[in-house]
């Protein structure tokens, strides 16, 4: 193993640090909320006008401190991989069926946004 | 310490050398030739002439001798250039340089370069985007992973590339051949195989004397000496081709003998003589006798008086003794009646044509009760037999001219006795002028053949 320590440096080129929770949080709900907002987010989860606001405010993503217990990490991160199929980049609206997928394999993710246990 | 030696190894690899060699050959320095000894022994016989007792002769001699190799050869200097070239060395050090250069400085500008994520980007591991910082590492380190070997295999390719010159001093065989060397005498029991017979003797101090009527007959039989073949050798063919022409014309016959030949067996004689001289001295003082001969016989030719006839001493003399009334030219119909056979005996013929084929032919003058005539025999003495058969004596014999005269399309035979007088010899496509008579008639494949016996004869 310690044969491969000369290439770590090219491994870790291409991610930085790993982002907080709260930045992990914020960033599936940016992604759900980008304009327009698809059928599914609207359905599903009713956040109204407000969509950004109000599912940070469920979710409690919008405290810096936030720090995931249920889902844990691991299964968010796992939840909102087909968010990232268009773009790993933050401004990049996912597809409307990703979304759907993503609701669909992760009961527990939409019983996150919606506020309650899953 | 096993990732470098491993590293490089894969660099020499990557390295092809491509090498052009170059021989120059210089001047010759010198050139000598060796005899390189092959073994082989093989049998031969050598010849020389002599004479014993006055008759020609030969000893011959067989030889054991070895096979050598007469080689020849040159000494000359050569120069040898070797140029090695590896084609990757170009490219190699473009990217190694580049590479190496972009390596070093996006490292140094990592130093500089900013630290913080790219905030813009969070992965699917729930990480941020690489820093500047991180990117310039990646690519530097990446950049110096393709540009260092590339650097390390061009210098490798322009540490092999170069030229070599090496002068050295070659011998080069120019010429060999194989040819008996070392030959020494062998004795034993030497026999002349002939076909039915032949004869053998033992060998006295390493030769054997060959009588000429035993050279004569060697010459179509086979030398083995203990039962195994012989061959002779070129120089001992020629020796003793020459001692059957000695056989021929020594020794020399008296004034007599040589006045009973004709011309043309004296010119015969003449050349055979020449020939024989080449082994023996007598054979130079026999060319003589017989050239004197000749000389004269054909001096005499002039004037001799032919057995039946009147005494001529030229062309213009047959024209008057025998006035011819016939023409046998080209187209006319003399000519046709003369190829035709249709010209009575004793009836003279003037005939105006070229020489074709000339030779010789052998005739005997036999002596009956009711006359003298002429025979021709095919190319061998007259004996008991003819005297028997032609019921007569055989008086003498001699060699006459025998021509072929072409008339156009048409052609006559004519014998040309000793006589006839001329002194030189009708030579072949010369133009002619005959004065005959007809000697015979015979048939030849079927058709009538009119046999002319010329009277007189010139060359226009």
């Amino acid at each position: 193993m310690r044969r491969l320590l000369p290439l770590l440096p090219l491994l870790s080129a291409c991610a930085g640090p790993a982002a907080e929770d709260a930045a992990v949080c914020q960033d599936l709900v940016t992604r759900l909320c980008s304009q327009p907002v698809c059928e599914a987010v609207t359905q599903t989860l009713s956040p109204g006008e407000a969509c950004r606001e109000a599912l940070l405010s469920r979710t409690g993503c919008g405290d810096e401190a936030f720090a995931f217990s249920s889902p844990s990490r691991g299964r968010f991160l796992e939840c909102r991989v087909p968010l990232l199929r268009l773009s790993d980049r933050v401004d990049v609206a996912p597809r409307c069926e990703d979304v759907s997928e993503a609701f669909a394999s992760c009961p527990d993710l939409v019983a996150f946004l919606k506020g309650g246990a899953p | 310490m096993r990732w470098p030696f491993a590293g490089l190894l894969c660099a020499l690899g990557c390295v092809q050398v491509q090498e052009e060699v170059r021989v120059e050959r210089g001047p010759v320095l010198r050139t000598w030739e060796q005899q390189v000894r092959l073994g082989r022994p093989q049998l031969s016989a050598d010849a020389t002439a002599a004479l014993r007792d006055g008759s020609p002769g030969a000893w011959l001699r067989p030889l054991k001798s070895d096979t050598c190799r007469e080689e020849r050869l040159e000494q000359h200097a050569e120069e040898r250039t070797v140029e090695r070239s590896a084609r990757g060395t170009g490219p190699a050090l473009a990217l190694g340089s580049v590479g190496t250069l972009a390596g070093v400085g996006l490292l140094l500008g990592a130093q500089v370069a900013s630290d913080a994520p790219n905030r813009d980007i969070l992965d699917a591991e729930g990480r941020y985007g690489a820093s500047p910082r991180q990117l310039a590492h990646g690519w530097g380190w990446g950049a110096l992973a393709v540009g260092v070997p590339a650097a390390v295999v061009a210098w490798l390719g322009h540490q092999q590339s170069g030229t070599t010159t090496q002068s050295t001093v070659q011998e080069v065989v120019t010429s060999a051949r194989e040819q008996a060397c070392h030959p020494a005498q062998v004795h034993g029991l030497v026999r002349v195989e002939l076909g039915a017979g032949g004869f053998e003797r033992r060998t006295e101090a390493g030769a054997l004397w060959l009588s000429g009527a035993e050279v004569a007959a060697a010459a179509d039989g086979t030398v083995l000496l203990d039962g195994q073949a012989v061959p002779l050798t070129q120089q001992a063919e020629d020796v003793l081709a020459d001692v059957r022409a000695c056989q021929v014309v020594l020794p020399v016959p008296s004034a007599d003998g040589l006045g009973g030949l004709s011309a043309a067996q004296l010119d015969t004689r003449r050349q055979l003589a020449a020939a024989c001289a080449r082994r023996l001295p007598e054979g130079g003082a026999a060319e003589q006798a017989y050239a004197g001969a000749l000389s004269a016989a054909l001096e005499v030719g002039r004037r001799v008086r032919p057995p039946d006839g009147p005494a001529l001493q030229s062309f213009e003399d047959v024209g008057l003794a025998y006035a011819p009334t016939l023409l046998a030219a080209e187209g006319t119909a003399d000519a046709l009646a003369l190829s035709r056979g249709d010209i009575p005996p004793g009836q003279p013929v003037r005939l105006l044509g070229q020489v074709g084929v000339r030779g010789t032919v052998d005739l005997v003058e036999v002596v009956r009760p009711e006359g003298a005539v002429w025979v021709m025999l095919r190319g061998r003495p007259p004996g008991p037999e003819e005297q028997l058969v032609l019921g007569g004596e055989v008086r003498r014999r001699d060699t006459w001219e025998a021509v072929t005269v072409s008339l156009g399309e048409l052609q006559v035979d004519a014998v040309v006795p000793p006589w006839a007088g001329w002194a030189q010899p009708l030579q072949p496509g010369a133009d002619v002028e005959l004065i005959a008579q007809r000697a015979a008639a015979y048939a030849r494949d079927g058709t009538p053949v009119l046999l002319l016996e010329a009277l007189g004869a010139r060359s226009r």
